[in-house]
């Protein structure tokens, strides 16, 4: 389709009305969901994604169990009303298979398998909305659910997209712009810098890549502080409701709930 | 490092933030789009002065040279202003700051992609004052449609919203002043709507329409004149595009087409278009003798160049003649948009389209009350078959949504094609950005009577435009000159030994020798334009003991490697003739026979194909025979050697007796030929210097000489391809291939009569082709020696072109070749570089009994088609090397421009045409020819075709001196040939 | 069932040697094996090797109904499988995993890189385009099976010719290849794959090119995707050990140099496979 937008006008704006590096709102929600051991929604802008962690438990089978680490499964749907065309993709789309295969080689080296050997992590992804950023979204979503389920990360992983517009970097690119210009999903562990994931599909110049690469793992810290904010405001609740809980008058409460 | 930051948007800001809609695809699907945007404070008002805002261009009062605004003010246009005002805007006269709002730009862009461009220029222009507003990303200005609410009437009310914050945002600046009690400047809104304007004006905001405010300025009487004739009126708001509207009739049915044809209620013909006018063509049919006139785009109802179309013919009273301006599509529709969905879909734009190009369609009625001009007119009812193939175009650059290279996605852009006589395509392209400046190959696929253009797809690129490569290559595509290498299968038609072929030793058994004659003690030589590599004929002569002369003209034996049926033959067929470009050849048959084995090389022993004549002193023929035989040249030489050496008394060898002797007999022979009334026609001939042959970049450009040896070879040709005519007519009365050149119709004469007469006082009679020849001798002008041959190239623009027939497909008494006098004529003297004269050469052959004929040259139909082949290839190949010739005098021109200084190159020139707003110009120097073309009508005297300049009288065949320039068009990247006058006035600027 | 993975003494000695810049092979850390082009007598037929590594790569062009949605364009399919024949590590049936990354990575250098201009297989909008469909069989597997299959895949493209049509109003008239010299497909640019292996201890420097057993031992692999003119066209980190920003870029200027290498050398194969056969004649 052949779009009447300005990717980045001469005033500076992008067509949401954000600058060059203005990521767009995101919004957590790291509240219990049904069964899972650990959940979070996480919102970039538009797009939205649901997350659920389930272990460390039994390996479902047999042939899954490792004697010295854990095995970390990954599934991934994505809503049919997720995107404007309303299009089912099958289990088996190699997209999606793809998608999957690398959130869990992200994460294998992440969290601290060994300390649950015989064991299965499994990462349930569901894609509600999408606007540009999915992979990253994926990635910080899965983070957090880690995160809330208590299990044993490195460090935090942190993902963001960036694109090349002419000469110009942006960052967190929409699904507008996704389509327009060249672009990259970075992942990052903060604590290191060190880059644990990037991948790019389109053309780009050896020269333009290195600056927007830089950017990228740059822009990885500010949504650190996004992130940590969420889990630290969790953690707060959590406390307080169960300080709440030992007051003689308050009713107990079993589960972390906010 | 730069800040990266984090905008925060609440959840209570959704429905201000977050935008769903649905839209439909072209091929009807439905999608729905949820697009957010964030909403800030920093946005900039951009008045210098303001406390809040940094990055401040505008004067901080505005403009104080309004009447009505002493304390200074800013303009506030809406979208209408710069749709129907952007002349005024672009003047450099209009002084005044202007605010322009984001609402506003995506309007314009939204309506016409090429206004939105002039529209950005603007904002970039040193002397204009322009700032950009993002008012939709502002959280104060930033509104929401509401239910009920039209796209435009949303606009209107976010447009009135900025104004409003912008007075009070002004205001605030100057409470803010301390101590000075000044007036804010006033922010003000200009619209053509009165509705908006009352609005407005409800709101405490003050709103003017474009008319009123001009009238208040100081340079107002020049700025008046620059409003579009809309200003005055109150323009309706635009409608929703409903639907795509139907912009030309639908075509009949092809049964019905048929039927009409047949019944002759209806005409079929091919359609061409008129170089100069995009919206005039026209359709020769049998029915009439003058060509179809079609009137506007409805009339010629998407026919393409070469299409056969079928025409219905007006009423007699309805006919018209031909408008005398020239239209150029550029100018005209230069803010057309690509984009289908918004252009056409417009009721209220394609109506001021169509508005438009019926006032160029309009100029012409009053001129055909002349009688005379008058033409049949029709409009076209139906296509019988269309002709479209690649086109070589460029990208319009204005049509471009993203120039950004790195951009992914598809756009749809114009492309140019560019032969003047086609329409420019609309294309859907992921390349555009990296298409633009480069030849680019276009087809087109089809041409609904929805789209106002015919809608094509990309097929590859060529190159930059204006490299040499790309140029000849495009070329080569414009007039379908098959230039692809030679298939595996046609190597295998080739001898075996390839280079090292050489004739065999003669034997008894040797199959080369049988029933050839040996002729290679004769002293032949041939006779060639200078770096000639395939030479084709060879010539003798010699005293016989009677007295009588034998002369010979010897042709190089194609058809003993060119077998009939062959691959080689069959591609040779299809390929019709060799191109010449000024600096590449495109051979017909591969360069191993061309260059080499049936080249009449010297001093080798070739095959060859023999004519010869016993002639008496007065040059009679006494008797002729046919032979294939076995030569050897003993010399190749150039015109130029060829004269010195029959000119210089010293020489008496064999060869240069030779040369005198067929050098005497061809004067004979011309003297014979003018008296029976041959023609002595001219075309404009120009020669290219290159500079080395490595770079070939044209140092300058010549007429070519004319020499009596070219005389000498040019007689004998005649003379050989005349007698073999005769043989092979004999001999195959049905299946003859033979060349004519009919007796143009009178009526073709018509106005170089009328224009010799009322110019000159010259009267042509073109009763036969003999009178014509007298009478053409006759149009001197001895202050003009150029005049007799601008006339003998105008009056051979009136004749018909000649063309290969089948001997048995016409009438015995239409044979005649009108401009060699002569009753009967074939090719056969370059059967390397013309397919005609292979065929002649077969035929020949069986004629004496040398090889049997083959069977398809037995059957008409087959010639026919062949031979239709052939004419259609020889008269491209012709009109591409007109166009190399063309592209090299461009280069030259350029060149020698910038030598003298980059001022142009000037030139004595002829005026052949009148327009209402133009002249033609031809120059004879450089051969070519040209447009001058004023801004304004002019002072035009049609009947006696001559127009008035700023006070001096121009005509037809005056002298004038024109200034010739290659600019290159900024749009599509063309480089084209722009001519000024320079005297009798300077038109520069006109 | 899984291979049996290496043994420990195996692994063992593999990394001890890897720390000493020492590969089993030979081969210097940051060396490829030698590519070697075998064309066939069809004209888009390779068979590509880089050491023991084979692949077989096969182009074939057919006109059919463009995709309604995309009425200019041609297609292209990139059409593999990894059969047990390559190597024990794969069975039959299901994909496994480093078949989905092989297949996905070989759609994006080959065909969404646009490598191919699609736009020129269109013969007549709307009813004819050619689909050009790429088969890679995969015959034995040293280690990095995806350098290999984009070499060969890419390298059969710029071999192939298609047979010269002509369009003429509504008809389309096919040549045969003997009567018209058949033509190359319009090759954008020619990205090349670099795979560089990554091992658990970080001191360990990485490894270009792997070979089976280094790949199998490695603890994540960066592929490069790249052309002469020094465009990125893919670059592909799927987790695996996390590497510092400069390393990575490194790693981008080794393959820069090694793309203009391995496009020197691949015309320089094209152009003597050209002169020896008998296509064309001026």
């Amino acid at each position: 389709m052949a779009s009447r937008i300005e990717i980045l006008n001469e005033g500076g704006f992008r067509s949401d009305g954000r600058r060059q590096f203005e990521l767009r709102t995101i919004e957590i929600d790291l509240a219990q969901q049904g069964q899972a051991d650990g959940s979070a929604v996480i919102a970039h802008g538009l797009t939205h994604v649901l997350v659920s962690v389930f272990g460390p438990r039994e390996a479902r089978m047999r042939s899954h169990t490792m004697h010295d680490r854990a095995n970390i499964n990954v599934e991934i749907s994505l809503a049919a009303f997720s995107t404007g065309d309303r299009r089912k993709r099958s289990r088996g789309d190699k997209r999606i298979l793809e998608f999957a295969s690398t959130i869990k080689s992200t994460f294998e080296p992440v969290i601290q398998t060994t300390l649950y050997p015989r064991s299965q992590i499994d990462i349930f992804v569901q894609v509600v909305q999408q606007d540009g950023g999915l992979l990253q979204a994926c990635i910080n979503g899965t983070t957090l659910a880690l995160i809330t389920a208590g299990i044993a990360m490195l460090d935090f992983v942190c993902a963001i997209s960036g694109g090349v517009h002419s000469t110009s970097p942006l960052l967190d690119l929409t699904n507008l712009e996704e389509n327009d210009v060249p672009n990259m999903t970075v992942a990052v562990m903060p604590k290191t810098q060190k880059v644990s994931l990037l991948t790019m599909d389109t053309r780009l110049h050896v020269e333009r890549f290195e600056e927007i690469f830089r950017l990228a793992v740059e822009a990885g810290s500010t949504i650190l502080v996004e992130m940590k904010a969420a889990v630290l405001g969790r953690s707060s609740r959590l406390i307080e409701s169960v300080d709440s809980s030992t007051q003689p008058h308050g009713l107990g409460v079993e589960n972390d709930n906010s | 490092m730069v800040e990266i930051t984090v905008l925060k948007r609440s959840r209570t800001e959704a429905a201000l933030t977050q935008r769903k809609f649905f839209k439909k695809t072209a091929k009807g699907k439905v999608f729905k789009v949820l697009r957010e945007r964030y909403l800030r404070d920093d946005v900039s008002c951009g008045i210098d002065g303001c406390k809040i805002c940094h990055d401040t261009p505008l004067p901080s009062y505005g403009d104080k040279n309004h009447s009505s605004f002493p304390d200074g003010h800013f303009l506030l246009p809406d979208t209408n202003v710069f749709l129907s005002q952007m002349d005024l805007i672009e003047s450099p006269l209009f002084g005044p700051p202007i605010i322009l709002l984001q609402t506003v730009m995506e309007e314009v862009r939204h309506r016409s992609l090429p206004l939105y461009n002039r529209l950005k220029a603007l904002t970039r222009m040193e002397d204009k004052k322009v700032w950009v507003f993002y008012n939709e990303f502002r959280s104060e200005t930033a509104i929401v449609r509401e239910e009920d609410e039209t796209p435009n009437d949303r606009n209107d009310r976010g447009i009135r919203k900025a104004t409003q914050w912008y007075a009070q945002h002004v205001a605030l600046r100057s409470s803010s002043i301390r101590g000075q009690d000044q007036n804010s400047p006033t922010i003000l809104l200009l619209t053509e709507d009165a509705a908006n304007r009352f609005k407005a004006e409800k709101l405490g905001l003050s709103a003017l329409s474009v008319r009123k405010y001009v009238e208040g300025m100081k340079d107002s009487p020049q700025l008046l004149d620059l409003l579009a004739a809309e200003g005055s009126d109150e323009i309706e708001p635009t409608r929703v595009a409903t639907g795509r509207q139907v912009l030309y009739p639908e075509y009949l049915s092809t049964g019905i087409l048929v039927a009409g044809v047949k019944a002759g209620s209806l005409h079929q013909g091919h359609f061409n278009a008129n170089q100069y006018n995009y919206l005039e063509g026209n359709v020769s049919v049998p029915g009439f003798n003058k060509p179809i006139l079609l009137i506007g785009r409805e009339n010629m109802n998407r026919a393409v160049q070469g299409d056969v179309v079928v025409v219905e013919v007006f009423d007699e009273k309805e006919w018209k003649a031909p408008a005398d301006e020239v239209v150029d599509q550029e100018s005209t529709l230069k803010d057309d948009d690509a984009e289908e969905s918004e252009g056409e879909g417009d009721a209220e734009k394609s109506g001021q389209l169509r508005e438009k190009e019926a006032k160029m369609v309009k100029v012409e009625k009053i001129a055909s009350l002349r009688s005379l001009e008058r033409l049949p007119t029709g409009r076209i009812v139906g296509v019988i078959k269309r002709n479209w193939r690649a086109y070589v175009c460029h990208i319009e650059s204005t049509s471009l949504t993203s120039s950004n290279s790195t951009s992914l996605s598809i756009q749809t852009v114009f492309a140019t094609p560019v032969s003047r006589l086609l329409p420019r395509i609309r294309l859907r392209t992921r390349q555009a950005p990296t298409l633009l400046n480069q030849k680019i190959l276009v087809t087109i696929d089809r041409w609904d009577a929805t789209s106002r253009y015919p809608e094509g797809h990309f097929v590859r690129a060529l190159g930059r435009a204006e490299t040499k490569e790309a140029e000849q290559e495009s070329l080569l595509l414009e007039f379908e000159v098959p230039y692809r290498p030679f298939g595996k299968a046609i190597l295998d038609c080739l001898p075996q030994q390839g280079e090292q072929w050489v004739v065999p030793p003669k034997t008894e058994s040797s199959k080369e020798w049988k029933d050839r004659e040996d002729l290679r003690g004769l002293n032949i030589c041939s006779i060639d334009p200078p770096g000639c590599q395939d030479i084709d004929d060879a010539l003798h002569a010699r005293v016989l003991p009677n007295g009588n002369v034998e002369a010979g003209v010897h042709i190089a034996d194609v058809s003993h490697f060119v077998h009939p049926d062959t691959p080689m033959d069959n591609e040779a067929a299809a390929r019709g003739t060799t191109v010449y470009l000024v600096d590449k050849r495109i051979d017909m048959l591969p360069a191993l026979l061309g260059t080499n084995l049936c080249s009449l090389r010297p001093f080798v022993e070739r095959l060859a194909f023999s004519a010869i004549w016993e002639l008496s002193p007065e040059a009679d023929i006494v008797n002729v025979r046919f032979t294939k035989s076995v030569i050897a040249s003993k010399a190749a030489f150039t015109y130029e050697e060829a004269q010195i050496r029959k000119d210089d008394p010293h020489l008496q060898d064999d060869l240069t007796q030779s040369i005198r002797l067929l050098n005497t007999l061809a004067q004979k022979l011309k003297a014979k030929r003018m008296a029976a009334g041959a023609l002595n026609l001219a075309s404009p001939e120009v020669k290219i210097h290159l500079d080395s042959a490595e770079s070939s970049d044209p140092i300058d450009v010549e007429q070519k000489e004319m020499r009596e040896t070219n005389s000498l070879v040019e007689e004998f040709m005649l003379l050989a391809n005349i007698s073999v005519a005769r043989k092979i007519e004999e001999v195959f009365p049905q299946t003859a291939v033979l060349r004519r050149h009919m007796p143009p119709p009178k009526t073709n004469f018509e106005k170089l009569q009328d224009l010799l007469e009322k110019r000159k006082g010259f009267k042509l009679d073109v009763s036969s082709s003999g009178v014509l020849a007298k009478s053409l001798d006759l149009c001197v002008d001895p202050d003009l020696p150029a005049f007799n041959t601008l006339v003998r190239i105008m009056a051979t623009r009136c004749m018909l072109s000649a063309e290969y027939f089948c001997s048995g497909s016409v009438g015995k008494n239409t044979f005649g070749h009108y401009g060699l006098a002569s009753s009967i004529y074939t090719h056969f003297t370059s059967p390397i570089r013309r397919y005609a004269d292979v065929l002649a050469h077969r035929q020949l052959s069986a004629a004496i009994g040398y090889s049997p004929l083959h069977p398809s040259l037995h059957s008409k139909a087959h010639v026919e088609r062949i031979l239709e082949v052939v004419n259609k290839r020889h008269r491209l190949a012709q009109m591409a090397s007109r166009a190399s010739v063309e592209f090299y005098v461009g280069l030259a021109l350029k060149a020698r421009g910038e030598r003298g200084g980059g001022t142009g190159v000037t030139e004595e020139a002829f005026v052949i045409r009148t327009f209402r707003n133009g002249i033609g110009i031809f120059v004879s120097k450089l051969g070519i020819e040209g447009l001058v073309t004023f801004k304004k009508d002019m002072l035009f005297d049609a009947e006696n075709y001559t127009m008035t300049v700023a006070g001096m009288v121009i005509s037809v065949f005056d002298k004038v001196v024109v200034r010739i320039e290659v600019e290159k068009d900024r749009n599509t990247h063309r480089g084209k040939v722009k001519m000024t006058l320079v005297s009798p006035i300077d038109s520069k600027g006109m | 069932m899984r291979p049996p993975s290496p043994s420990i003494p195996e692994k063992e000695f593999l990394f001890s040697s890897l720390k000493e810049s020492l590969r089993l092979d030979g081969r210097t850390m940051l060396e490829m094996r030698t590519p070697s082009l075998t064309f066939g007598s069809d004209l888009g037929w390779v068979e590509c090797a880089l050491g023991k590594t084979k692949v077989l790569a096969q182009v074939e062009a057919k006109m059919v109904k463009p995709q309604p949605e995309r009425p200019f364009e041609g297609t292209i399919s990139i059409h593999s499988e990894i059969s047990p024949m390559a190597s024990s590590d794969y069975e039959p049936g299901r994909p496994s995993e480093d078949e989905v990354t092989i297949t996905r990575m070989l759609d994006k250098v080959i065909r969404r890189s646009d490598a191919v201009d699609k736009e020129s297989l269109c013969i007549l909008a709307g009813q004819r385009v050619w689909h050009i469909r790429l088969t890679l069989h995969f015959l034995t597997d040293a280690g990095n099976l995806l350098d290999c299959a984009c070499l060969a895949g890419i390298v059969a493209l710029k071999h192939f010719r298609r047979p010269e049509v002509e369009v003429i109003g509504d008809d389309v008239i096919v040549h045969l290849p003997s009567e018209r010299a058949p033509m190359p497909l319009a090759i954008h640019h020619t990205p090349f794959c670099f795979t560089f292996a990554f091992f658990p201890d970080a001191s360990t420097p990485p490894v270009l090119d792997p070979s089976h057993l280094e790949q199998r031992l490695s603890a994540g692999v960066v592929s490069i995707s790249l052309n002469a003119q020094k465009e990125i066209c893919v670059l592909q980190k799927l987790g695996g050990v996390p590497l510092g920003a400069d390393d990575i870029l490194r790693l981008v200027d080794v393959s820069v140099t090694k793309a203009k290498e391995m496009h020197s050398f691949v015309e320089a194969s094209l152009m003597e496979d050209w002169n020896g056969r008998n296509i064309e004649v001026r």
